[in-house]
């Protein structure tokens, strides 16, 4: 009957009820709506790494600190050993040869520097282009290139086009090939679209006159083994003049981006709580203050002060719970929509990992957590309250108006 | 022996930087069974003395006792399980619990005092009978009149079956013969089942119904009466 | 006693209550105050070095140059450059134009080649327009004679000094691939990695050379007093440049720094949405204590009517001491900024190591936030306006009391 009575002790003030669960659940959408944003550069974050890019990359040493990451030099000599000898630790799933290099893509009297990727015919990397294929197949197989239609339509050509490929091969001399554009394709990331296209491995071989590649990539069963796959590649690389680089070293500046709306969020989140917790505390001190004759009362036929306390904190209890959850209730369809649709804030969504757009995530247990913290500060104002309305004596609380 | 007994009490007040001495030396005993009306003019100190026969505040000096047991020993969840099990109260202005149905409101004691569901709605409706408002079980406090919300009070004060009641001008916010109606059950309580009522008043047609009558002025005992 | 006097009491009765309203108000001033500063801070460094630097206060291209900027394309290339500056310079709103002409380049030195962003600059005109002439470490400027400027970056991984001779590589408006030798005339650092890693200036004479153009650039450049004006200005020359010339757009400076202002921009309009949810909880927050303060007073105000207050003197009263709640609070707010902004605007935050290497906006080593006067009366006015808001309410009850019923205490 206690909890009873403190539920409907909450509808006898209903605007001071309402102000307290609004309060609590404007508090909850602004962390939920933070959460979304912080949960949408993490998901595509993890996206790049377990679809789109390497776990752990295995190169020349000499490409580590070279000027050009793009020049036709410093392959790795022996790729098919070395991926045997990878392939042999069971955390690595699969072992691919990539091998990126710049180029120069003509089309008539247009022209476009690209980055050409050579990539295996059965390549389970770069998911985000079949992703937003277009036309063709990917990855190309046979001669042929896969380009975006961003590129597409700066060098005014389209699928079908014969596009000239031009590039330094590994003796540093000219060369081109002629290729058909074979997959077009479009991605959420204008950058990504109009710098970098795709060939096959065979392709890439006769381009750059070396059956070599520039790099391997290592997918594995668990990207979190890659700190562990990376020693154990490094005892043999050194042999072939090779180092192993992990996904954390690779996406270092999206890690320290993340690692920073991280705290930013985070300071945010607790200036709103703070904020919202000093009026729900005033909101529930003017409760309890209100009901001191009545706290009396029951004090004076018999009720404990642990009892009392424990009315102020049901009251503000069901109250943060109701505003945490109703503040969760109205995030979840902003956070969804914008998950779907995706923020457009302008080129500062690439700068924070994002593609063109922001695009949201969900997290259940964020979404929990939030929901736990709303109704904490509710808690902790009731706390705050319980303990100043229960220090008045029972003589004095019944004088109370 | 008394069931409660007070001796040489002394109860002082602030008022900011002022000392208000609002009872004086007063030694009084009350006997089980007795219906004894508190007289006194404004001010003279009525309220102070129950509230402490009541247990709801302490003397400044002086001693308390209660069926034999000193109180001033007692702690603050002592006093409040005296007061659940021994004491039942009657207010000026009812003080009922306003989101609270008038069955809940006399059930709030028996729930306190952790009595099964079963034996508490057997109670309440008991209590609801003997004060004659078991048709209002589910109305709430504001849809009753004055004589009826006190009534409601006298059912929740005698809910634990107490020794004592303590009602602190019952009557002075009803009419003449709601106010008297309601006197006339607490005396029918007092008569049948034993139950000790003390209460204040200063108006004189309530001092009618008591059989003893003592007198307060400017925080003393000025005499008594007994009829 | 006098009403001030009254109300300032009032205010310390309830020391509790006080607290808590003193913290909220304070909080609200006082990250006002530090975010106002931290984002004018974007405007006076971070945009004035992306136009300092590079951008200049507005650019002319010709039509659909900035829609196909990814392949640098020459074939969209403003003719007639010497005239065209000529006239340019005298515009009114304009004071600076220097011609340039952007390329892919390939440096290719002892230690090795690399791919990097070419352009041919108006040595002399461009001193009018950024800062780059100012910019050297090492080496001296173009002046006059055929050379490049390398950025620290770039000079240290080929480990280039002042003197060096570099070939640079490319392809030309016809598609050919052509190369020239060039010596090193000096080295610029901007602090910025973008630029001292990605750049590579030549005279124009040489960039025109190697790609095959005559008195031609790929935008001009420009300066002037009024900053939007100077693209007006810039928006009116064009227009006027005939049906002889090739269409040509003025752009303002935003248009090449997207990403600097959409950072920027979501960065501030962040802050101003925490602000308004802050201010308008601190509003709701006064609003209540006020009313629970009046609540609890009821007699005491009805009987200060009873004896001749009028109804402005009880409204004033409430609203005084909101008044005196939010001096309290707003002054307990600058008070704890106060430090914070120092730091951030004299010392400033270190950077560097949190943010990567190929950053789009030129934070520099240390970004320094900057304080004006007018955000701590912005911030100051804020926190009043808030507290007078919340009183309003609680102060018209007040007014509007019946001083028979309430006098005895209910309302």
């Amino acid at each position: 009957m206690l909890l009873k009575m403190a539920v409907l002790s909450m509808f006898k003030h209903p605007k001071r009820t309402i102000l307290i669960v609004l309060a609590v659940a404007l508090s909850v959408f602004v962390m939920e709506f933070v959460s979304g944003w912080i949960e949408g550069m993490r998901d595509r974050m993890n996206r790049q790494i377990v679809e789109e890019s390497a776990h752990v990359l295995v190169e020349r040493t000499e490409r580590v600190d070279s000027l050009d990451p793009l020049e036709t030099k410093n392959y790795i000599a022996d790729p098919g050993s070395i991926a045997a000898q990878l392939s042999t630790d069971a955390r690595v799933r699969h072992v691919e040869r990539v091998t990126p290099f710049g180029a120069l893509v003509l089309a008539g009297s247009r022209s476009l520097p690209m980055k050409i990727v050579g990539v295996e015919k059965d390549s389970g990397f770069f998911a985000q282009v079949p992703r937003g294929r277009l036309e063709g197949s990917f990855p190309p197989s046979g001669p042929g290139i896969a380009i975006s239609r961003k590129a597409l339509d700066l060098l005014g050509a389209s699928f079908s086009s014969r596009l000239i490929v031009l590039v330094e091969d590994a003796y540093g001399m000219p060369s081109y090939r002629e290729l058909p554009v074979t997959c077009v394709f479009a991605t959420d990331a204008t950058d990504f679209d109009t710098s970098t296209a795709f060939v096959d491995a065979g392709t890439t071989s006769e381009i750059l006159g070396t059956a070599d590649s520039a790099e391997l990539w290592l997918r594995l069963g668990d990207p979190e083994d890659a700190e562990a796959v990376r020693d154990f590649a490094l005892a043999f690389l050194s042999g072939h003049d090779c180092i192993a680089k992990t996904w954390k070293e690779l996406q270092g500046g999206m890690l320290v981006m993340i690692r920073y709306m991280d705290l930013f969020m985070l300071v945010i989140n607790v200036f709103v709580l703070v904020v919202a917790a000093t009026v729900i505390t005033n909101a529930i001190l003017m409760n309890v203050f209100e009901k001191q004759k009545e706290y009396g009362t029951l004090r004076a036929i018999g009720m404990k002060r642990s009892e009392q306390a424990f009315l102020v904190l049901a009251e503000g209890a069901t109250q943060g719970l109701a505003g945490a959850v109703l503040g969760a209730a109205l995030a979840l369809p902003v956070v969804l929509f914008l998950k779907a649709n995706g923020l457009p804030i302008g080129e500062a969504s690439r700068m924070l990992g994002g593609g063109d757009v922001m695009y949201f995530g969900t997290n259940p247990v964020s979404t929990l957590q939030n929901i736990g913290f709303g109704t904490l500060i509710a808690v902790a104002g009731s706390l705050y309250a319980a303990v100043f309305g229960t220090r008045a004596s029972v003589v004095d609380a019944l004088k109370n108006v | 022996m008394a069931l409660i007994d007070m001796r040489d009490i002394e109860k002082d007040y602030s008022l900011g930087r002022t000392t208000i001495r609002a009872l004086r030396n007063v030694s009084l005993s009350v006997g089980a069974g007795e219906f004894t009306a508190i007289v006194g003019p404004s001010g003279c100190g009525k309220t102070t003395l129950l509230n402490l026969l009541g247990c709801i505040d302490r003397p400044t000096s002086g001693s308390i006792s209660f069926d034999g047991f000193p109180t001033a020993s007692l702690g603050d969840d002592a006093e409040a399980q005296l007061r659940l099990a021994k004491i039942g109260f009657i207010f000026q202005s009812f003080n009922l619990v306003p989101v609270l149905t008038i069955a809940e409101n006399i059930e709030v004691p028996l729930m306190l005092a952790r009595k099964p569901k079963r034996e508490r709605r057997v109670r309440v409706e008991e209590l609801m009978e003997l004060v004659g408002l078991t048709s209002y079980a589910r109305h709430k406090p504001d849809e009753l009149s004055g004589g009826q919300r006190q009534r409601v009070a006298i059912a929740r004060a005698l809910a634990n079956e107490p020794r004592l009641v303590i009602a602190d001008e019952p009557t002075a916010n009803l009419d003449g013969a709601t106010g008297e109606s309601v006197l006339e059950a607490m005396k029918e309580l007092n008569e049948k089942n034993g139950i000790t009522f003390l209460f204040s008043t200063h108006d004189p047609r309530v001092m009618r119904y008591a059989r003893r009558i003592v007198r307060l002025r400017d925080g003393e005992i000025e005499g008594e009466e007994v009829s | 006693m006098t009403l001030p006097g009254l109300a300032a009491r009032n205010v310390f009765r309830n020391r509790r209550r006080t607290f808590l309203n003193t913290i909220a108000i304070s909080i609200g001033v006082a990250l006002m105050f530090i975010c106002l500063g931290w984002v004018q801070g974007y405007q006076t460094y971070i945009y004035g070095a992306v136009i300092r630097f590079q951008t200049g206060s507005a650019q002319l291209l010709r039509e659909g140059y900035e829609e196909e900027a990814a392949r640098l394309p020459l074939d969209l290339a403003l003719p007639e450059y010497r005239q065209v500056r000529g006239r340019l310079l005298a515009t009114p709103g304009i004071e600076g134009a220097s011609g340039r002409v952007d390329f892919a380049a390939r440096l290719i030195a002892p230690a090795g080649s690399v791919r990097l962003l070419g352009q041919g600059i108006d040595a002399e005109a461009e001193r009018d327009v950024t800062a780059l002439s100012r910019k050297i470490v090492r080496g001296s400027y173009l002046d006059g004679q055929p050379g490049l400027l390398l950025g620290s970056g770039i000079a240290g991984k080929l480990g280039l000094e002042p003197g060096a001779v570099v070939f640079v590589s490319a392809t030309d408006r016809y598609g050919v691939e052509n190369r020239t030798a060039l010596p090193v005339r000096g080295i610029f650092s901007f602090g910025y990695g973008a630029m001292d890693d990605g750049i590579v200036y030549l005279d124009l004479p040489s960039a025109q050379y190697l790609l095959d153009l005559d008195d031609e650039v790929t935008r001009i450049v420009l300066a002037g007093p009024g900053g939007d004006g100077v693209r007006a200005a810039a928006a009116g020359f064009a227009d006027g440049l005939g049906a002889s010339y090739p269409p040509t757009k003025a752009y303002g400076w935003q248009e090449f720094a997207k990403a600097t202002v959409s950072g920027v921009r979501t960065d501030t309009y962040s802050f101003y949405i925490v602000a308004v949810i802050l201010f308008g909880l601190i509003i709701v927050g006064i609003l209540n204590s006020m009313s629970m303060s009046v609540h609890e007073r009821t007699r005491e105000l009805s009987t200060l009517r009873a004896i001749g207050f009028r109804r402005r003197d009880a409204k004033r009263l409430i609203l005084l001491e909101g008044l005196i709640l939010a001096a309290i609070g707003t002054a307990a707010g600058l008070l704890v900024a106060a430090p914070v902004a120092a730091w951030l605007g004299i010392r400033g935050v270190d950077i560097a190591g949190s943010i990567p290497k190929d950053f789009p906006v030129p934070f520099g080593e240390m970004y320094h936030a900057d304080y004006r006067p007018w955000h701590a009366l912005v911030s100051a006015a804020l926190g009043i306006g808030a507290c007078l808001a919340g009183s309003i309410i609680p102060a018209r009850r007040v007014a509007r009391l019946p001083i028979a019923q309430t006098i005895g205490g209910g309302m």
